[in-house]
């Protein structure tokens, strides 16, 4: 008898393992509710955030900035350091343009968003030509989750991304970029930043 | 999950048939002659072995196939069905081997190819495999200790990821695309294993055997790399090699199992 409940046991265990290790969670949700977009140097192995008010156009990019803001969960099922994070108003649409002539094919107001790639920024990163502007549009999902520390410790957090200038203009000078994004909930984002490239 | 139902499904259809049975002395007698056993797990260390043809490939292949290093193996719910004790049939449902290769000099080539570009990640040029597997076993009592010769062959799930790397010029934007992609043009990748199992049989509230084994394992394999250079909006350049590679490794490693039907 002691020997049939020692091997229900020896069978049954792995069962209860894999049972548990199958769960499936729900996600936190957010909203991007502002974007802020300065001038960042790619010149070294990482893009950075730059103060100077003159870069090389060869390596220029631009940071830009999310904030988010919690606004709830897509289901009850919310572990915390094991729930996603996801967007609740999708991208409609996503636009980078400059109020000075960039080429002659990309006049004043025109859009700029096959000249950039996006960096998630980090030592690590690899930026490559799937990372487009269009890949956001495509995917809808703009921003990015709580994930230090884990679960959603606090209402608003912020994260960075690095759009890369690919092709760079013709002329030295100054440019005016802008960047716009349109949500699903119509709510518009737009920032601008200046530099003098050369 | 569906394996180990099918598992648990064999081991209580087996148990059952043999109490069916109690009545029947000639077919009891028969069914006497079987024992089950339930490998709990078999771990252990993969040390994959170099092979000389990998040696002179293009392209920095050599470096990047033929650069061995230690892994991980394991094994779990493994089912031996035993005749008179002394030959055997085992199925082994789950079964992992991690072939790991060194990057360092692949690393190396890159960064002589590409000196004015940052290479920030590594490479999938190792692999794992896994799968059934199925193997005949020889029982050799020594005293208080037994030695058993397996003979193992599978289809194996053999998995290595293709690489996409970008490497990013020093001083711009400028990157360089640079892939390798795996092809088997194999339809099955079968593995073979010779095994000697050295353990020794304890009896504490159950039976079970608990011991060491070294295995011999070789996955013959025949891949078409495809190696793609392409720097950003610029034509790609794309080299192709077909390699013959027998992936051999010895396993070392520990081996628990519970002797269910006696």
């Amino acid at each position: 008898m002691t020997k049939k409940i020692h091997k229900k046991i020896i069978l049954l265990t792995p069962v209860l393992i894999l049972l548990l290790s199958c769960s499936k969670y729900d996600n936190y949700l957010y909203e991007v509710i502002d974007i802020e977009v300065s001038n960042a140097d790619n010149s070294g192995k990482e893009a950075l955030h730059s103060n100077l008010d003159s870069l090389q156009k060869k390596s220029y990019a631009i940071q830009l900035k999310y904030t988010m803001k919690h606004t709830g969960e897509d289901g009850e099922h919310i572990i915390e350091g094991e729930s996603g994070y996801k967007n609740e108003f999708t991208v409609s649409s996503f636009n980078i343009y400059s109020l000075d002539s960039f080429d002659l094919t990309h006049p004043a107001g025109t859009s700029l968003n096959e000249y950039f790639l996006i960096s998630r920024g980090g030592v690590n990163d690899e930026y490559n030509s799937s990372n487009s502007i269009n890949s956001i549009i495509g995917t809808g999902n703009i921003g990015g989750g709580n994930y230090n520390g884990g679960g959603v410790s606090v209402d608003k957090w912020s994260t960075e991304r690095y759009l890369i200038l690919m092709h760079p203009p013709v002329n030295n000078g100054r440019y005016t970029f802008i960047v716009d994004i349109t949500q699903s909930n119509n709510t518009l984002l737009s920032d601008t930043t200046i530099i003098k490239l050369y | 999950m569906k394996k180990l139902s099918i598992l648990l499904f064999i081991l209580f259809s087996l148990e059952s048939t043999a109490n069916s049975y109690s009545s029947d002395s000639t077919k009891q007698s028969f069914l006497n002659n079987f024992n089950l056993n339930f490998a709990w797990f078999e771990v252990g260390s993969v040390i994959p072995i170099k092979e000389n043809s990998l040696n002179n490939l293009p392209y920095g292949m050599d470096k990047y196939l033929s650069n061995t290093k230690a892994g991980f193996s394991a094994s779990t719910f493994n089912i031996e069905l035993w005749y008179k004790n002394k030959i055997g049939l085992e199925l082994l449902l789950i079964s992992y081997y991690d072939f790991g290769y060194n990057k360092t000099s692949f690393d190396n080539y890159i960064s002589n190819q590409y000196p004015n570009f940052y290479i920030k990640n590594g490479w999938n040029n190792g692999f794992s495999s896994g799968g059934l597997g199925y193997r005949i076993n020889y029982k050799i009592k020594l005293k208080k200790f037994q030695i058993i010769p397996k003979f193992q062959i599978g289809i194996n799930n053999y998995n290595s990821s293709d690489d996409h790397r970008s490497f990013k010029e020093k001083g711009s934007n400028h990157i360089i695309e640079y892939s390798i992609e795996k092809k088997s043009l194999k339809k099955n990748i079968i593995d073979y294993h010779f095994i000697v199992d050295f353990s020794k049989s304890v009896n504490f509230m159950i039976p079970f055997e608990i011991g060491v084994k070294t295995e011999f394992i070789t996955s013959p394999t025949l891949y078409q790399y495809t190696i793609t250079e392409k720097p950003y909006s610029s034509p790609p350049k794309i080299n192709q090699l077909t390699v013959k590679q027998n992936n051999p490794a010895w396993v070392i490693g520990l081996v628990f199992r519970v002797i269910l039907i006696k």
